[in-house]
């Protein structure tokens, strides 16, 4: 170790000091939120609410638990996480693997390449999007959200990299020890990848939990909303510049801020949950996935 | 869309991934599928036309035999059911099939806000399956009046309509069914609402003005005297300079809180069309009467008397300024005493809002902005056999929600807090003297003590209002200030009476450069106008702006809207 000089130690604090404030203004809105959900609803109307709750209640909670449609929406949201989650990692795997071999070991591997790297340079647009899946006859049902995304392709290079720079020589030995290249994925690049497989996971899992826009447009029924569509519809707010009294009387009844916040936070909670544990794989994984060898 | 398909079929199974680019390239067969379902629509609407007796001719009538109509069906945010019911099976639903043996089927329901819903139809509209009876907005509607994509209703109106109905579509003068006409034809049915609820009104702390003794605003000059001691003579008395005068938001528009009443003041009218000296349309925005207005806000901000932040709150955060006792003054929409003054006089008893007619800057009374308020409609697909069940369902909507049919016990939940008008076809088409009329009765009603000619849901409104008066219950303090003696109505009322509410000359659908160019010039607007109120431009800048307005394309939405104007005398 060396003495830090006086301008090193002015550095550090700074570089604290900064990411101290950074950290603090990422955690202040949901400390915020969570507040205002265990707050009163007049307290929370007339903005008396910051970092603590003021006249305490879980009324909103229990407001939420006893609401059908926001408990449907969530098992919606937890199926779709859960298939599409398997989906997305099965096929991923599937792909990287052929495609991270050269094309001495497999012949069609630039065409493949290509074919899958084109979806992301070029997409249809949003009608012949809704068209394709409209013509397959999965609109309104489970599927519509989990098979339209089903290769994500931007994982599949980052797995695909990843094989790559594994030493070749271990899947050599296997071969000698008779395993084919199913067992040689299996048993030897699927255990290896781990990190990188767990940052994928992360980016999938999220992607699926915050993804609202498919389920506006292919549901046909609010009834199969997954969690982060219903709440984009209970949360986004309505012009108010005309607004007849019926609008304005439900309005009232719904701008009810605690509950949205006691929504947006149970919303929230699961990926919370998730986040720390597969963090520390998250940076390890995508910097080894690129700088290896 | 398919002969394109499976010309292209064998490549797309080489390659998959052109697959979409090979969809976007069906867009083409669009064409022929629409040709299509024209050639059907017209032998439907022929055959319809043969089997008139198998449609009752009264406005009531029941079909002998059932019929279905597919619909697409927009569920606001605060739509609530009763038990089993849902969206798609509910007493609404039920009676339609038990009343007129009509089934209606939801093709597809967003839940949401209206963009959301837009969203969707728009998706649907392109991909041309559209549902028998369409929610649409005016934008929405053009395009397919202009695809030929939906039936004349004009005549099926005229025919079956009931007496009622009828009524309630013309009330504002026939805006609503010329802004559903085209080339003579209505294509749709409008969802009606009311112009009259959304002109401006002054609102004033009461209970500051009385304590600083200050006269009642009847002119400019008056609420300028107002503005200036609600921010320097500590209205409330906490010994801290923290009041203002007059609310703004960074919107500048709106109803909580709008500035189209301060402009109103100087017979300004912003952000609508107006008939001009020659006759012909003008844009309410780029006229010189703006500009003093303008330079009168700059000064007041200056001065201090407009919260200097106005440029980043949003209506929300100005309400919270007005419902804790930091605000003065506002000019809003006759509900903000049901949204967001109630709040503020549950924790402040003594806060008093009184509604003002909007003053005038000289000895001309003032007249004010309406806006258009038909914003969605109503329309049949091309193709569908029996067009007529739009009407029926029309009449018996109208006729359960406003009219002879309405009953409070049948049509509410047992607990009475949720209405059923809300699965309804036709859920928000009101009349457009609706809640003026409500506060024509109240009146009566209150001064004779005598509620009984009130409907039930206004008769609500008349228990909590007295209890409000009487016993000093607060909760009926907003629907008081809003339906009351003297109240949002009161000012209402005596626009009307006076021929003050000037409307939006122009209710067509959006023009072709309004759809390019409105929200680009809506944007120049705003930073210009907030510039000149924060007095980082002159308002002479005001000019530039006019020109800058008619070189971006303001004339030449000018020049349409007079052509859509010449169209539709």
């Amino acid at each position: 170790m060396y003495a830090y000089t006086a301008g090193r130690r002015a550095f550090e604090y700074a570089n604290y000091a900064f990411l101290t404030l950074l950290s603090l203004a990422c955690i202040f809105p949901l400390v915020h939120v969570l507040a205002i959900s265990f707050s009163s609803s007049s307290a929370a109307t007339a903005g008396l609410v910051t970092f603590w709750p003021v006249g305490f209640t879980t009324k909103s909670y229990q407001y939420i638990l006893d609401d059908p449609s926001f408990i449907r929406s969530f098992g919606i949201t937890l199926e779709r996480v859960a298939l599409g989650t398997a989906i997305n990692m099965v096929l991923t795997v599937l792909i990287a693997y052929p495609l991270s071999k050269e094309a001495r070991q497999f012949k069609f591997r630039t065409v493949y390449a290509w074919y899958f790297v084109f979806t992301i340079l070029l997409s249809g647009g949003l009608i012949p999007w809704y068209m394709t899946i409209k013509s397959t006859g999965i609109m309104d049902s489970i599927w519509a959200l989990v098979l339209p995304g089903a290769v994500p392709v931007f994982n599949v290079i980052l797995l695909l990299n990843f094989f790559r720079g594994l030493p070749k020589e271990l899947e050599e030995s296997a071969f000698i020890d008779g395993s084919g290249y199913w067992g040689a994925l299996w048993r030897i690049y699927v255990p290896l990848s781990m990190p990188s497989l767990a940052t994928i996971l992360l980016f999938t899992i999220v992607g699926h939990w915050n993804a609202w826009f498919d389920g506006l447009i292919l549901m046909n029924s609010p009834a199969n909303y997954p969690l982060s569509t219903y709440l984009q519809t209970i949360l986004t707010k309505i012009n108010m510049s005309s607004l007849s009294t019926d609008q304005m009387k439900a309005l009232a009844a719904v701008s009810d801020r605690t509950a949205k916040a006691a929504q947006i936070f149970l919303g929230a909670l699961p990926i919370l949950i998730v986040y720390p544990f597969l963090q520390r794989f998250f940076v390890k994984g995508i910097v080894m996935g690129s700088v290896k060898e | 869309m398919n002969p394109n398909l499976r010309k292209y079929g064998k490549l797309a199974s080489a390659a998959t991934a052109f697959a979409l680019v090979l969809t976007a390239c069906a867009g083409g067969g669009n064409d022929a599928n629409n040709a299509n379902a024209n050639g059907n629509g017209k032998s439907g609407a022929s055959a319809g036309a043969s089997e008139d007796s198998s449609i009752p001719l009264d406005p009531f009538g029941k079909y002998p035999e059932p019929v279905t109509i597919s619909y697409s069906k927009y569920q606001g945010q605060e739509v609530k059911f009763e038990g089993s019911d849902t969206i798609d099976d509910n007493p609404i639903i039920r009676e339609y099939k038990d009343k007129l043996n009509i089934n209606v089927k939801n093709a597809w329901v967003v839940k949401g806000t209206g963009d959301q819903y837009d969203q969707k139809m728009n998706v649907v509209i392109a991909s041309n399956e559209l549902p028998d009876l369409m929610y649409v907005n005016a934008q929405q509607l053009k395009q397919l009046v202009e695809a030929d994509l939906v039936q004349d209703l004009g005549p099926l109106l005229e025919k079956y309509g009931s007496p009622f109905a009828k009524d309630v579509m013309t009330q504002d003068g026939g805006n609503a069914l010329k802004s559903a006409t085209f080339d003579g034809k209505l294509y749709a049915i409008p969802q009606t609402g009311s112009n009259i609820d959304s002109t401006p009104i002054l609102w004033i702390r009461e209970d500051w003005r009385k304590k600083l003794g200050l006269p009642e605003p009847k002119t400019a000059e008056d609420f300028f005297k107002l503005s200036e001691a609600f921010t320097k003579q500590d209205p409330d008395g906490n010994g801290k300079n923290d009041t203002f005068g007059l609310g703004l938001s960074k919107d500048l528009w709106g109803g909580m809180p709008g500035l189209e009443g301060f402009f109103n003041m100087y017979h300004a009218f912003p952000s609508i069309w107006v008939k001009g000296a020659d006759g012909k349309l003008v844009y309410g925005s780029v006229q010189p009467e703006v500009k003093p207005a303008l330079a009168k806000l700059s000064e007041l901000y200056k001065d201090g008397q407009i919260d200097p932040e106005f440029a980043s709150k949003d209506g929300g955060k100005v309400a919270e300024a007005a419902t804790s006792g930091k605000l003065g003054m506002y000019f809003g929409a006759m509900w903000t005493p049901l949204w967001p003054l109630q709040d503020g006089k549950k924790q402040n008893p003594d806060m008093e809002w009184q509604a003002y007619a909007v003053p005038s800057a000289d000895a001309e009374p003032a007249k004010v902005s309406a806006a258009f308020p038909v914003g969605h409609y109503f329309a049949v697909r091309k193709g569908y056999d029996h067009p007529e069940v739009a009407i029926k369902l029309l009449n018996l909507d109208m006729e359960r929600q406003w009219g002879s049919l309405y009953d409070p016990v049948k049509y509410w939940s047992k607990d009475r807090t949720i209405e059923y008008r809300k699965y309804a076809v036709y859920p928000e088409a009101e009349p457009s003297r609706r809640n003026l009329n409500t506060h024509i009765a109240m009146v009566e009603a209150l001064a004779s003590k005598d509620p009984s000619k009130l409907n039930t849901e206004d008769k609500d409104r008349y228990d909590q209002i007295t209890a409000y008066l009487e016993k000093g219950d607060l909760t009926g303090w907003a629907n008081e200030r809003v339906f009351g003696n003297t109240s949002s109505f009161t000012v209402i009322e005596n626009y009307v009476k006076n021929n003050l509410v000037n409307d939006n000359a122009f209710y067509g659908a959006p023009t072709e450069a309004m759809g390019e160019k409105s929200a680009a010039l809506g944007k120049m607007q705003l930073e210009s106008f907030t510039k000149i109120i924060m007095g980082a431009a002159s308002p002479d800048t005001f000019d530039k702006y006019v020109t800058d307005w008619s070189k971006l394309g303001g004339s030449e939405i000018t020049e349409q809207v007079n052509a859509w104007k010449a169209s539709n005398p």
